[in-house]
């Protein structure tokens, strides 16, 4: 048979499978484990030689036809396979034996696949079991609290936003920490995270210790997360239908809750009068009948639904998998909103006995309406502003030239003598427009249209050694569409501006492997050798205009011509990597897996294109020693240590040119008006570094793997020590070079810390069962050396000085500021202390803020600055209990974080500590919850520890209660599964007593040098949702 | 079958084997140029020149795509010039800007530190493209040389008198070259070089070009400089003013008003210019200057105009008073610089046309009314008033053309209270008032007065100098040190 003929037939099968008819007679059993009777769900059940099969269902029931004489073959991971021939009983119970001298499951590592048993490095694997029931926009907000090490914290919490994913602690100041996503072998952007549908996902793998990740080089510095994607079984042709819909609840704070009536009972209590402005607002408030705090009309809640649908199936040659998703999350804020459209076809076949082909192909679209601001913005407006003029407000208080159904503006207010003192006023908020047009009047749209597709060839040479060649490809199509109406500000038409941002990115992925695995009695060995080939292309171009005259064309065609502005920006990256690894195994018992992975890349100059990763990684399997062999009480024992180096070159220092060519003296336009006329100008861009070299990293694992009693209690044990070191920094340089940075290889830092998991069944019988689990990880961060950048200072970007500092010892990134002196809060006293010192402020009345005089020189300078905190949790856990009794089944995760500080200047905006008495109402408010002394007092540019919280919270992650339908009653109405489910994340979401804003795990900008600042956060939320699984 | 299998695997290994690797790895950026690859023609350089104006002319703050710290130039220079003196304020407290006016800027301070940061700037691309030069045409050269000098002189006017001694470079030097990076230079040899660059440009240049560096302009500026500093070249400064009278190549605008608004008009000498609604090529100050209730720029206001000044202009403001600013309600605002289409006739929502925080006003750096006022500053010598038939011939031409009804004003002497009254409303928001109080020497009595009536602590180490960029200091590792108070 010659391959077209047989790639037809493929095809035929592939369409026709399901039209199969089914003959013979119909054999019902139940497979359970011989342990403990338990039913085992998912047991393989084929009929050998045919294309039959089936699998057993959550009680362990199955059906299939036969007919005398077949084979029937139950197979499970971790379980001996059974063949049992068919003659004509009625029901066939079997009973599996677990495999414990195999202990058998199996891992996906890099480039391959290995024993559980016989795993040597740090690798996590999480099975989709419940994920998909988790009404959550994209699958890695489902991995909170599976894995120890993994850090994912939603520091943006809008739909469709992207979570912060680290494994093992932060270790680059401008290098990417984020980890590396193979998808099914293949090497993808992290983006697809955002993509594919967590119903596709079989399993997770996470490669958390050097060792492991080391086998993608430059690509593993950061862990990498691989995903197993369902496949097809051989038999009959499964549909299922998984469906969810549910409600988005914002978690609000109390803490910055306005109400204008409570601030002038306040404010007569203090002062026993009230000022003009609060009777202008109190005047506003009767007009309109409304004074509620911003919140209530930004967090509006939202509804999250998803629809999935697939068809898995196949004979013994070729399976396939199909499925089609959609899902729509309106979020809880009023404008956000984020719609993924994706679909997954997946196909595996043989092509003879000794060579397999397969391909996988997901595209996917996505339409994100972005928040336009930071959330504080609009919230922290006063209550007393109505959204929309009335009549009555423009005939009350405006010089008359609104409309009814205007935008209200606090600059349409006439100032007028509400308290009779001859002096005309009115009230203030702080915004450049009515806050609800800053958000309704803006469109900020993302559209991804993507597409991630991968292809592999596979061939037997001879008996052991196997030859693959794969091929991914990614392409990816952005438009960023920024849409500034003429009504969102108080400015007009003037401040209306649009900006479309395409980029076109693709990425092509080429790996060839060798692989020979083979025993020789107790030798198992495992050798794999490989080069893979890569190059990612970006064209992005950018087009933004101002002018606009009105809201009719929304786009750049409404723009004045003589505004418009373009840019385009190309960038290329190649690299190619050798790579070799050898897996070996003697007797089970003593395991050594050691590789080499030699990677360039074009971000490098000819001198320094290449790096070299080497691992090794040993294991001892005590619990197969002799002494060991026949104990009842342990079941696994084994001990493992790793060591390897990684490497990344990724970084970003704002041009996406420089993070590609750094090695390069490149020169950018500068033109410049000279005579009216506009001519051509150029001046160097970026300090070239042609010795920049790949950042290092080194990681020391020792773990532990443990089992007992039957296997009723296990887990593992990791201590980890990962030290980066030539770090890629974006060092500044004095100003006097013309520029303010160069990049360069400097500083060492260390995250060290203890990973421990723990998973008992706590009871266990046929009617009941309970089972927990607790993952809890550490990890201390150390700067260990910065030459000569020790101590040096970043600035924030608001224009305030919060601070961060890189001080040897200490965390990278930590907050640095001056220690309020709460015991001096004294307006009495502290006018004559330190009467020669930085913070006679505001018109030398008063002292702003009273902070300690570290160092004890009678003076408050520079030098009394200190480390405040650091934005990195210092424990991470998770406690999941899962409860089973007859056919319903209920779960909850607690899950919470311990010992990370935020920087939250939320609560200046909130609480307006911006020293300008006329604004109303936050002031006092802050007076009477004891916040603030005095509002003059307060001096928001200086970061003090008052302004460093604690990031810790605790929630209740996740509650599931389902209820599969026993199999009687729904076989009759011709489904073989039928789940209901209720689900509902963070319904309990408790942060620290000094954090005020609306999530600690928020952070404005993503930027590892100025890390855990925010203003309030993007809100976390509550969701509730129902689902219904079929499967027919 | 087996064939064809081999046969793809033998393809895909040829593939990769075959790849010339070194070419794989070495791909070409094709949206920037190299500057190995550029530097070619005369033409090249001239925009290396042209690069250096860009410098000068600063990057608008409202550009959306622009960074958060970026070279802003001239467009912050109201903060560190007009809002230190009793001239203007912030609107608000609320941020950094509004430090100035109130004498508590820390080194820390944003818009100060990218100042410092925006005149090496310029000095690097000046000295860049110096190692250029040779590739221009020869009759070129000179020229370009000169146009160089001129601006790196221009930065280091500004730097030696807002932050004192600095860092004196004239070649490119790289991050590693920490000694002359973090060395402060004392003024007078800054003041050396700066006339050392203008003396060169004043010997190459003509004055054929307002938008580029002239003769005139540097003659101007180095009349300045010989006026500012330790010991005055007042005779020097005088010589180079009546040159630049002498020529009639300049004269005041009939119209005050036009000064302001017609642009490269013939009382400009050099200005800094800008392009109505281009983003890259707008700026941003006329915009901040409008905004006492938020009308168009993103702060809440800058440049609010004291009653303190108001009071100047209504002894002696003349026609120059409607044109300078404007009582709004709630402030007064800066009207030297509104941008394009602006209509004020309803002061309860006055507009601003459609570009207004993509203004073009050009920034004036020197206009003849300064040349005839430093004149009279230059025959005045330090001494308390004068008679001089020259200085109040120049003193006279300001006067009538502010009171045109009563012209020609009698003028029977000039005191120095009177010349930098002048200075005063004539060059009001120009950025001036802070370098002639300097000048004058009144600038702690002045400003001190002005703390005392607005309630500012006034701190006279920070009136007098700016601070070092805290940056700078902190990875200098101890080389370079701070002015007092910071």
């Amino acid at each position: 048979m010659n391959l077209k003929t047989k790639l037809i037939l493929t095809v035929i099968l592939f369409f026709n499978i399901t039209l199969f008819a089914q003959n013979g007679a119909l054999l019902k059993g139940t497979v359970v484990s011989s342990t403990d009777n338990i039913p085992i769900p998912g047991v393989n059940i084929i009929v050998k030689n045919t294309s039959k099969g089936t699998t057993t269902d959550f009680d362990g029931n199955y059906q299939i036809q036969v007919q005398e004489g077949d084979v029937l073959q139950f197979s499970y991971i971790g379980f001996v396979t059974q063949v049992v021939i068919y003659s004509n009983q009625k029901t066939l119970n079997v009973s599996l034996v677990e495999d414990l001298a195999k202990l058998d499951e199996v891992v996906v590592i890099g480039y391959g696949t290995q024993k559980k048993s016989h795993l040597t490095g740090a690798i996590s694997k999480v099975v989709n079991e419940n994920l998909d029931q988790i009404a959550v926009s994209r699958v890695d907000d489902a991995l909170i609290g599976q894995v120890s090490g993994v850090n994912i914290q939603s520091t943006n919490a809008e739909a469709g936003g992207a979570p912060t994913i680290t494994i093992r602690g932060v270790g680059s100041i401008t290098a990417d920490s984020g980890p590396a996503l193979v998808v099914d072998g293949i090497v993808v952007s992290s983006e697809f995270l955002g993509n594919i549908d967590m119903n596709d996902v079989a399993s997770f793998e996470v490669l958390k210790d050097a060792a492991s990740a080391a086998i993608y080089g430059s690509e593993g510095s950061n862990g990498v997360i691989l995903i197993t994607t369902k496949s097809g079984k051989a038999g009959k042709t499964k549909f299922s239908y998984q469906t969810y819909t549910g409600r988005k609840e914002a978690h609000g704070s109390d803490d910055y809750t306005k109400n204008t009536r409570k601030w002038a009972q306040l404010e007569q209590a203090a002062t026993g009068t009230l000022s003009g402005e609060t009777l202008y607002a109190l005047a506003i408030v009767d007009a309109t009948g409304i004074d509620r705090d911003w919140q209530e009309v930004f967090f509006d809640g939202g509804n999250i639904t998803s629809h999935s649908f697939a068809a898995r199936g196949g004979n013994e040659n070729t399976k396939f998998s199909a499925s089609l998703r959609y899902l729509g999350d309106e979020g809880v804020i009023i404008t956000d909103d984020y719609k993924l459209y994706t679909a997954n076809l997946k196909m595996d076949s043989n092509l003879g006995k000794k060579s397999k082909f397969g391909l996988s192909i997901t595209p996917s679209y996505t339409k994100q309406r972005k928040i336009p601001t930071s959330i504080h913005n609009p919230t922290r407006q006063s209550p007393w502003l109505p959204i929309y003029h009335t009549q009555e407000t423009i005939d009350l208080f405006t010089n008359g030239s609104k409309s009814p159904g205007d935008y209200f503006m606090e600059n349409d207010l006439l100032n007028l003598d509400f308290d009779n003192d001859g002096n005309n006023e009115r009230p203030r908020t702080s915004g450049d427009s009515n806050p609800y047009a800053q958000y309704v009047e803006r469109e900020h749209y993302d559209y991804n249209t993507k597409l991630y597709g991968s292809t592999y060839f596979s061939f037997e040479i001879f008996d052991g050694l196997t030859a693959k060649t794969s091929l991914g490809v990614t392409l990816e199509q952005r438009k960023q569409t920024r849409w500034d109406g003429t009504k969102h500000h108080a400015a007009g038409a003037s401040r209306a501006a649009y900006s479309v941002n395409n980029r076109f990115r693709t990425r092509l992925v080429s790996d060839n492997t060798l692989n020979y695995s083979k025993n020789f009695g107790n030798h198992e060995f495992d050798i794999l050798a490989g080069v893979t080939v890569q190059q990612r292309k970006s064209q992005s171009s950018q087009i933004e205009g101002s002018g606009f005259s009105d809201d009719r064309l929304k786009n750049i065609q409404g723009a004045n011509p003589t505004s418009v502005i373009a840019t385009e920006v190309n960038t290329e990256l190649k690299k190619i990597g050798y790579f070799g690894r050898i897996n070996y195994a003697y007797a089970d018992k003593y395991l050594v897996s050691a590789s080499f992975r030699r990677d360039g890349s074009s971000v490098f100059g000819p001198a320094t294109k290449w790096g070299n990763f080497p691992a090794v990684s040993v294991g001892w399997n005590v619990a197969k020693e002799d002494f060991l062999r026949n104990s009842d009480f342990f079941n696994n024992l084994k001990f493992r240590a790793s060591y390897g180096l990684t490497g990344s070159e990724n970084f970003n220092v704002g041009s996406d040119v420089v993070n590609n060519w750094p090695y390069l003296a490149l020169l950018q336009n500068s033109n410049a008006v000279v005579n009216n006329g506009i001519p051509t100008g150029v001046s160097p861009l970026n300090i070239a570094n042609a010795l920049l070299q790949w950042e290092a990293s080194e990681e020391l694992t020792v773990g532990l793997d443990y089992g007992f009693l039957n296997n009723r209690i296990s887990g593992s044990l990791d201590y980890y020590q990962r030290t980066s070191d030539e770090l890629l920094l974006e060092n500044p340089v004095s100003y006097v070079t013309g520029f303010t940075s160069g990049i360069v290889n400097l500083g060492k830092v260390q995250n060290r810390g203890w990973e421990f998991e723990l998973r008992t069944k706590n009871i266990s019988n046929e009617k009941f069962s309970w089972n927990s689990t607790l993952i809890a990880s550490t990890n201390q961060n150390e700067l260990l050396s910065f030459g000569d950048s020790n101590n040096a200072l970043i600035e924030d970007e608001y224009g305030r000085n919060s601070q961060w500092i890189n001080r040897i010892g200490e965390p990278i990134s930590s907050f640095y500021g001056y220690v309020v002196d709460t015991e001096a809060y004294d307006e009495t006293q502290f006018r004559t202390t330190y009467v020669d010192n930085p913070w006679n402020r505001i018109n030398g009345q008063a002292q702003d803020i009273i902070v300690k005089d570290l160092n004890g020189d009678g003076l408050i300078t520079a030098d009394d600055k200190t480390i405040l905190g650091d934005p990195y949790p210092d424990l991470i856990y998770s406690f999941t209990n899962e409860f089973k009794y007859g056919n319903f089944d209920f779960s909850f995760m607690v899950q919470g974080s311990l010992g990370a500080q935020i920087n939250n200047i939320g609560d200046e905006y909130f609480y307006n500590w911006f020293g300008n008495s006329t604004r109303s109402g936050g002031a006092a408010q802050a007076v009477a919850d004891g916040l603030v002394p005095h509002e003059s007092f307060i001096q928001e540019k200086v970061l003090t520890s008052e302004v460093i919280a604690s990031a810790d919270y605790f929630s209740l992650r996740n509650v599931n209660l389902g209820y599969n339908f026993p199999e009687d009653v729904i076989s009759k109405i011709g489904v073989s599964g039928l789940r209901l489910y209720a689900s509902a994340q963070n319904l309990l979401y408790i942060t620290a007593s000094d954090y005020h804003g609306f999530n600690p795990e928020h952070d404005d900008y993503g930027n590892p040098r100025a890390y855990g600042s925010q203003r309030a956060g993007t809100p976390i939320y509550k969701t509730v949702s129902f689902g219904v699984n079929i499967d027919f | 079958m087996k064939h064809i299998k081999f046969l793809v695997f033998a393809i895909t290994g040829f593939i990769f084997t075959s790849c010339n690797t070194d070419e794989f790895l070495n791909p070409v950026p094709d949206t920037v140029v190299t500057v190995e690859s550029f530097f070619q023609t005369d033409a090249d350089v001239l925009a290396g020149i042209i690069g250096i104006y860009d410098a000068i002319q600063g990057v608008n703050e409202n550009t959306t795509t622009s960074l958060t710290r970026a070279n802003r130039g001239v467009q912050f220079e109201h903060l560190l010039t007009e809002h230190r003196t009793d001239n203007t304020r912030n609107k608000t407290l609320e941020g950094s800007k509004s430090d100035f006016h109130r004498y508590v800027v820390d080194a820390n301070n944003v818009e100060s530190e990218d100042y410092y940061q925006s005149m090496y700037e310029v000095i690097f691309r000046a000295n860049n493209v110096l190692d250029y030069i040779d590739i221009a045409d020869e009759n070129n050269r000179a020229k370009y040389v000169a146009e160089a000098k001129f601006l790196r002189a221009y930065a280091y006017f500004k730097l030696v008198r807002l932050y004192g001694d600095v860092p004196l470079v004239t070649s490119v030097l790289g991050p590693l070259d920490k000694e002359a990076l973090f060395t402060r230079i004392p003024k007078a040899q800054i003041y050396e070089q700066i006339i050392e660059d203008l003396q060169e440009a004043i010997n190459v240049l003509d004055n054929t070009q307002k938008a580029r560096a002239s003769k005139a302009a540097a003659q101007g500026i180095l009349a300045k400089v010989y006026l500012t500093q330790a010991n005055p070249n007042y005779s020097g400064a005088q010589q180079l003013c009546e040159s630049i009278i002498n020529s009639m190549e300049f004269d005041l605008e009939p119209n005050y008003h036009d000064v302001f608004y017609n642009e490269l008009n013939n009382e400009i000498i050099f200005a800094i210019q800008y392009a109505t609604g281009n983003p890259n090529e707008s700026q941003s100050f006329s915009s901040e200057f409008t905004s006492g209730a938020r009308r168009q720029g993103r702060e809440d206001g800058q440049n609010i105009v004291n009653d303190n000044l108001i009071a100047d202009f209504e002894l002696i403001g003349g026609d120059r008073t409607s044109v300078s600013y404007f009582t709004f309600p709630d402030a007064t605002e800066v009207t030297k610089y509104l941008p394009d289409g602006s209509d004020l006739s309803n002061p309860a929502a006055p507009t601003y046309g459609g570009s207004a925080r993509d203004a073009g006003n050009d920034y004036i750096v020197l206009r003849f009314a300064d040349v005839l006022l430093m004149h009279v500053e230059a025959v005045l010598a330090g001494g308390e008033a004068t008679v001089d038939s020259g200085a109040l011939a120049s003193f006279r031409r300001i006067r009538d053309r502010a009171f045109p009804a009563t012209a020609p004003n009698a003028i029977a002497s000039v005191t120095k209270e009177d010349l930098l009254r002048e200075r005063r409303v004539e060059l009001a928001f120009e950025n001036q008032r802070y370098f002639d109080l300097v000048r004058f020497g009144v600038l702690d009595a002045v400003l001190s007065a002005h703390s005392a009536e607005m309630g500012y602590v006034y701190d006279s180490r920070k009136a007098s100098l700016l601070p070092i960029p805290a940056r700078e200091i902190n990875i200098s590792e101890g080389l370079l040190t701070q002015n007092p108070g910071y």
